[in-house]
């Protein structure tokens, strides 16, 4: 046996070389699958949010793969019909051609003081009568559940109150019990729902531990819980609230009539 | 060359890294909630564990002594990290559903197990026999523990409702403990009892 220091020391730069040589060639290889992959899953839980695609809402459609054609689909469907924006903290738009607002992570912005943060918005915009109109406010939510951290997108009608449609595409809570948030049941209880009070505060949704009352006059803020997942649903209450202030600056501006968005 | 048929066989039952060595236990746990990542994640240890079997033995006559861990180590990381690109490129939401458990094949003892017991000290093919052996092996209680989980804890196999509706109107229910990992370790429990139980194992 060759026990050498040079010898080892040789060898050692030839495994690490050959070992960097494969792996970079392989990530230079798949990278542009992977991201194309990786983006068209976030454009379709945007779309699924704005109240496109409802076929991919369920969470077994969810953990089906996506192939080319849908890739495609995704991505045309996205760039027709959703515009997406940049805010500051204060909610004011901001412009840097450099920053893909779809690109933006949420855990990482969280990390920063809070007035380098960028809050992605993005519209969706239809045609009515002729005119461009914004029809949704699509936000990234982001929070801690139990176990992992939850990462989706609620969607706001034109009113900045009523809750268009949320989506979670990426955490790691138990499944059949806090995964349930990814089931479409649990999302499609959001519909509809009011997150302003009646003298215009910001209340968000709250889910329960059980079942909503329907008489209660906080019905409208509420959503049943997930039997089992009691810990994972208070994670879900907290990021809402959290993640609704964070935009209730630019909100209260485009309720007050204002544009506040440019067009792109 | 003749390979010893027993190379091939003895990991997948007499000489299971699971039920015999009890090895590998953590992923065994975590992935098996449903059959699909599963059979994925045995895949993958497949792959990993026979690959690093051959390339190790190619290089054992040339690697140094005293540094033989770290190179058996930067073998066994390229090639995990290879599988999870490829996983990220080609199956992008399975990559998603098994998160760090591609990652943490790296530290499957099964892995460095076989490297340092077997392909250290034999020729490249009775080596890569030995590594998809012993991968298989491993798979095939993952694929059972899976297949249970799923039945028992969602009513589901690959994603198919099974069980029929009747069953539940009859008063049937899922059983939510499947789901959760101890119920990984109560099926895993009952596997080694009966394997051992028929080979005649015991602990010394």
């Amino acid at each position: 046996m060759r026990q050498g220091n040079a010898y080892t020391l040789i060898f050692l730069t030839a495994v690490a070389l050959a070992a960097s040589l494969v792996l970079a060639m392989s990530s230079q290889l798949l990278k542009e699958r992977q991201v194309l992959l990786q983006q068209a899953d976030m454009k379709r839980n945007i779309l699924i949010a704005a109240g496109f695609m409802e076929c991919y809402a369920d969470a077994d459609e969810h953990r089906r793969e996506m192939d080319a054609g849908v890739c495609t689909d995704v991505h045309l469907y996205y760039e027709q019909h959703m515009r997406a924006i940049l805010l500051d903290h204060r909610g004011a738009a901001v412009n840097e051609p450099d920053t893909r607002p779809e690109l933006i992570d949420p855990a990482r912005e969280a990390e920063k003081p809070v007035e380098k943060r960028r809050f992605p918005v993005f519209l969706r915009v239809d045609t009515i009568k002729g005119k461009d109109t914004v029809t949704a406010y699509c936000i990234p939510i982001y929070g801690k559940g139990l176990w992992s951290s939850l990462y989706g997108y609620l969607a706001l009608e034109p009113d900045l109150n009523t809750v268009k449609g949320l989506t979670f595409y990426r955490q790691g809570e138990t499944p059949g019990l806090g995964a349930e948030i990814q089931s479409r049941w649990f999302q499609e209880e959001f519909k509809g729902k009011k997150i302003l009070d009646a003298k215009g505060n910001l209340v968000s949704i709250t889910v329960l531990k059980g079942k909503v009352e329907l008489a209660s006059p906080l019905a409208a803020h509420q959503v049943d819980g997930i039997s089992g997942a009691t810990l994972t649903t208070k994670g879900v209450t907290e990021l809402l609230m959290n993640s609704l202030s964070m935009y209730e600056p630019y909100f209260t501006m485009i309720r007050r009539g204002g544009s506040g968005h440019g067009r792109r | 060359m003749a390979v010893d048929k027993k190379i091939f066989l003895s990991p997948i039952n007499e000489n299971n890294p699971i039920t015999t060595q009890v090895l590998g236990i953590c992923s065994a746990l975590a992935v098996t909630s449903q059959l699909k990542p599963s059979i994925v994640m045995g895949l993958a240890v497949i792959a990993v564990v026979a690959l690093s079997n051959l390339i190790t033995s190619f290089m054992r006559e040339y690697i140094p002594q005293k540094v033989r861990i770290i190179v058996e180590m930067t073998v066994v990381a390229s090639l995990v990290i290879l599988v999870d690109q490829i996983l990220k490129a080609y199956a992008y939401q399975m990559s998603k559903q098994l998160s760090v458990f591609v990652g943490l094949i790296i530290t499957n003892c099964i892995v460095l197990g076989r490297i340092e017991a077997f392909s250290m000290g034999n020729r490249p093919v009775p080596s890569l026999v030995d590594g998809l052996g012993n991968g298989l092996g491993y798979a095939l209680i993952l694929f059972i523990v899976g297949f249970f989980r799923e039945l028992f804890g969602f009513g589901k196999i690959l994603g198919y409702q099974v069980l029929p509706e009747s069953l539940y109107a009859a008063g049937y229910e899922n059983n939510g403990l499947m789901v959760l990992a101890p119920g990984a370790f109560i099926i895993l429990a009952l596997i080694i009892w009966l394997q051992r139980t028929i080979s005649g194992y015991r602990e010394e």
